[in-house]
């Protein structure tokens, strides 16, 4: 019998995660009630889907009196803790969870569970490919794609899930994965959970409900993810990119290390097919959780050789007339595009812009300065970063670029522009074979998309196109 | 070792006091200069690497300020003596050298791949190496005199010394290591007026082995592979190189000031040790590197210029060695950061961290500044002359 069956449980937020959750709460025998502060006719869709359970519906409010008889209340990412309903269910005793949680609960295959500011998707995703070549049956998601709870059924023992977990989702947990990485922690979601150490807690719980034969693995390099080592109640293993751990993964004379009893050489940096520094961290984690839930070496080497990236993150799109397009419309702060700017050392024509949610873009200047041969600005941000670069005195630089023989050295220039689409043609003229062409905004997509990923999928298009003109 | 060495013994090696102090001014000045600026490049690059391993920023500078002294200690110590008093330990440093390079090869602590140190990595034989057998190829050869062009006395005896040494340190596997100590001795056998015969001989042998091993040992074939690729396009520099040339090109002129570089966190390995030029280059510009640079090549005018001047055959070779050692290596260094020649970790004398190498470059600098006084001894006319050994 399931925990839920016989409870009355409302969820709030008939989004992806609240859908799967009541499918499956209905299932188990739960009595299911879902609100949502969208109006029936918004929902159609939704509703149409969820025809076949047995689901009672509360829309366009979340009236306190959702909570009367409730036993439990299941709330999505989105939502703070701080609003009434919530406080007021605290109040009445009434548990908190979420889908991850539900499914956490009942989850009997190898659990691996990855949290952090920066790094997660690439590090879950590249897990999850080691795992599949290591012919396990392996399942991805959390935070990212589908919700796992909808799979439960399908799963079995020998079996490797991989969630993605974001703090807002870790906030309520009372469980955590047998193994769980954290791979930095830096001030983010403040918005939303107010204090940094409120946001250290809810990241903390990935680990703080493991028990003696769990594994828990952290970043060395960063203060924030090692300072949870006093919570680790199991194996704690750390990773670093800066000197040799006593037990874990680490980087040594441009190889990547497994110390496990033995040191073992993983590959080479040069053969990890991700692109820049900041992803040996992410190499390093993934190598760990794998090693940690028994997948060898050999397909764990071969992961990291041949995975990519995930969509929209410094994907690259394709090679056109010598020059790389590279996609990382997910950026959209300043900092991620730093970390784009350091993944490469070829000449670099960048695509900034979108809309603007009050950052600090003073070390975006600077970089972009000593970085990028070009500039091309679009969107609401385009004026108010010209303006920025042109305070600044000196011109761009030519880059990093290094001298080759046929290269001309590249001519600076910042160039303002309305549209994706013109900025795409505007650095396909400016650009020379050997150049690389980098979206990575720096802004929102909300000044003329839907998501960053209606974003990146334009540029896709739109570089396509540049192929097809040349063939 | 079956080579019989004459040592002649004297009385005494006090120095005379009127002479104690007339060492080489510029030589100690330009070997603090680089020793300073050394200092304060390790706690730029490990200040963070403190904190996180020790919980300590200081850590690191702490443990190089302690090296630093100790060589200064032995420098001052090595000053009270004349240096011939070194003909007396230059086969038992030898012995010590090749037993504890035998000692680590089988009781050493093996760390990724290679065994390098003992005593926790804090000691490293190869570092006494090469002093061990500068000191040792000057005693000989100076004791050898016209019979180093013999073939028996001369080249044999030469290659069994040289052939010892580097074979022992190439099994650790320290290949460069090895050729920086090969290309010394030839350096000494050849102004020590070897038969050309001979020296084309050794070269070409010794030539051949080395690169024979370059390219059948498999890390250090591997190197030389992605290096070729390296000349065609920087871009396919190995790692290691690659992270070097953006802190060099992002330094550019000036630099981005000290403390501002942040290859250092990580992207560039080893920054603190093999790879601190790169961030001399990328916080102080090509204005740093070019500093670096001129003091290392005073440094060696200074040097070679005290081997010029030294009394005898022996004090000749021996500053001359020490030169070399010193200018080979930071040329080694450098080369290997600009990606000039394939990838190799040496470090990069007085700078880099690395408590061995700095105790005996030092140790080394004391020597030479010892063999310096030999000009103010010369210029003494009513001194009696040295007694001439061999």
């Amino acid at each position: 019998m399931d925990p839920l069956t016989g409870k009355r449980i409302i969820i709030l937020g008939l989004a992806r995660q609240g859908k799967a959750l009541a499918r499956f709460a209905a299932a188990v025998g739960a009595s299911v009630v879902v609100s949502d502060l969208r109006s029936p006719e918004k929902l159609a869709g939704v509703l149409q889907e969820l025809s076949d359970c047995e689901i009672e519906f509360v829309l366009g409010d979340h009236p306190l009196s959702l909570l009367d008889g409730a036993d439990v209340l299941a709330i999505s990412g989105g939502v703070s803790l701080e609003m009434p309903l919530i406080q007021e269910a605290i109040k009445r005793g009434i548990t908190l969870t979420n889908d991850s949680q539900e499914f956490m609960r009942r989850c009997t295959a190898e659990s691996i569970g990855i949290t952090g500011s920066a790094g997660k998707t690439t590090t879950t995703a590249l897990t999850g490919v080691m795992s599949q070549m290591a012919g396990r049956r392996t399942w991805v998601g959390g935070n990212i794609g589908r919700p796992l709870i909808a799979d439960l059924d399908k799963m079995g023992e020998e079996d490797v899930v991989v969630q993605e977990l974001s703090s807002f989702q870790l906030e309520i947990w009372q469980q955590s994965p047998h193994i769980a990485a954290v791979l930095n922690i830096t001030p983010n979601h403040l918005d939303r959970h107010k204090t940094m150490a409120a946001y250290v807690d809810a990241k903390a719980n990935i680990l703080r409900f493991q028990a003696e034969d769990d594994v828990a693995i952290l970043s060395a390099d960063d203060p924030g993810a090692r300072s949870m080592s006093s919570l680790v109640k199991g194996r704690m293993r750390l990773f670093s990119t800066r000197y040799p751990v006593k037990e874990g993964a680490f980087v040594h004379a441009g190889q990547i290390w497994l110390r496990n009893g033995k040191d073992q050489v993983v590959c080479t940096l040069d053969e990890i097919r991700l692109r820049g520094p900041h992803n040996v961290a992410n190499v390093l984690a993934a190598t760990l959780l794998a090693d940690s839930a028994g997948i060898p070496l050999e397909a764990i080497r071969k992961a990291i050789t041949n995975f990519g990236g995930v969509e929209h993150r410094m994907e690259l799109v394709d090679t056109v007339n010598g020059v790389q397009y590279i996609n990382d419309s997910i950026a959209t702060a300043p900092e991620r595009v730093l970390a784009a700017l350091s993944s490469y050392h070829e000449p670099l024509i960048l695509l900034a812009g979108g809309r603007d949610k009050n950052m600090v873009w003073d070390e975006w200047v600077r970089q972009v300065k000593s970085r990028c041969k070009a500039v091309v600005l679009f969107g609401e941000l385009a004026e108010m970063l010209a303006e920025r670069l042109a305070a600044s005195r000196g011109p761009l630089a030519a880059g990093i670029s290094l001298p080759t023989a046929n290269r001309q050295p590249p001519t600076a220039q910042i160039v303002r522009v309305n549209t994706l689409v013109e900025a795409v043609n505007a650095a396909a003229n400016l650009s020379i074979s050997g150049d690389i062409v980098l979206l990575s905004p720096g802004g929102t997509s909300y000044d003329a998309f839907t998501d960053f990923e209606e974003r990146g999928n334009l540029f896709r298009e739109l570089v396509k196109g540049l192929g097809d003109q040349e063939t | 070792m079956t080579t019989t060495v004459r040592v002649v013994r004297q009385k005494t090696h006090r120095v005379l006091p009127a002479i104690r102090l007339r060492f080489d001014v510029w030589l100690l000045l330009s070997v603090a200069a680089l020793l300073v600026f050394g200092l304060m490049m390790v706690y730029d690059t490990t200040f963070d690497l403190g904190l996180l391993v020790q919980d300590n920023p200081l850590h690191y500078f702490q443990r190089q300020l302690v090296a630093a002294g100790l060589g200064i200690t032995g420098c001052i110590i090595l000053m009270q003596f004349d240096y011939h008093i070194l003909r007396r330990f230059s086969v038992l440093v030898m012995i010590v050298t090749l037993a504890s390079l035998t000692f680590l090869l089988f009781f050493g602590e093996s760390n990724f791949g290679a065994t390098r140190g003992l005593l926790e990595n804090s000691y490293q034989p190869s570092e006494l190496a090469k002093l061990a057998t500068i000191m040792y190829i000057a005693h000989w050869i100076s004791s050898k005199g016209e019979r180093i062009k013999d073939l028996t006395y001369g080249l044999l005896a030469f290659s069994v010394i040289t052939g010892v040494v580097c074979f022992l340190i190439v099994q650790q596997p320290a290949l460069s290591t090895a050729g920086l100590v090969a290309l010394i001795s030839f350096t000494l056998f050849f102004v020590a007026g070897a038969e050309w015969k001979q020296l084309a001989i050794v070269g070409g042998v010794g030539g051949s082995i080395f690169v024979f091993l370059m390219l059948t040992l498999p890390h250090a074939a591997a190197r030389v592979g992605a290096w070729r690729e390296v000349l065609r396009d920087p871009n396919q520099a190995v790692w290691q190189v690659r992270q070097a040339l953006i802190a060099l090109g992002s330094g550019g002129f000036w630099g981005v000031g000290l403390g501002e570089g942040v290859q250092k966190f990580g992207p560039l390995p080893a920054a603190h040790t093999d790879g601190v030029f790169a961030i001399i280059g990328e916080e102080l510009g090509l204005v740093g590197c070019l500093v670096v640079i001129a003091l290392l090549l005073f440094m060696t005018w200074r040097g070679l210029r005290i081997a010029r001047k030294a009394r005898d055959n022996y004090g000749f070779l021996l500053a001359l060695g020490i030169t070399v050692w010193l200018a080979y290596q930071a040329l080694m260094n450098i080369a290997v950061i600009t990606a000039t020649i394939p990838f190799t970790g040496v470090p990069l004398p007085f700078i880099s961290y690395g408590g061995t190498s700095m105790l005996i470059s030092l140790l080394g600098i004391g020597i030479l500044l010892n063999i310096s006084r030999d000009e103010a001894l010369a210029g003494r006319a009513s001194m009696p002359q040295p007694v001439k050994n061999g």
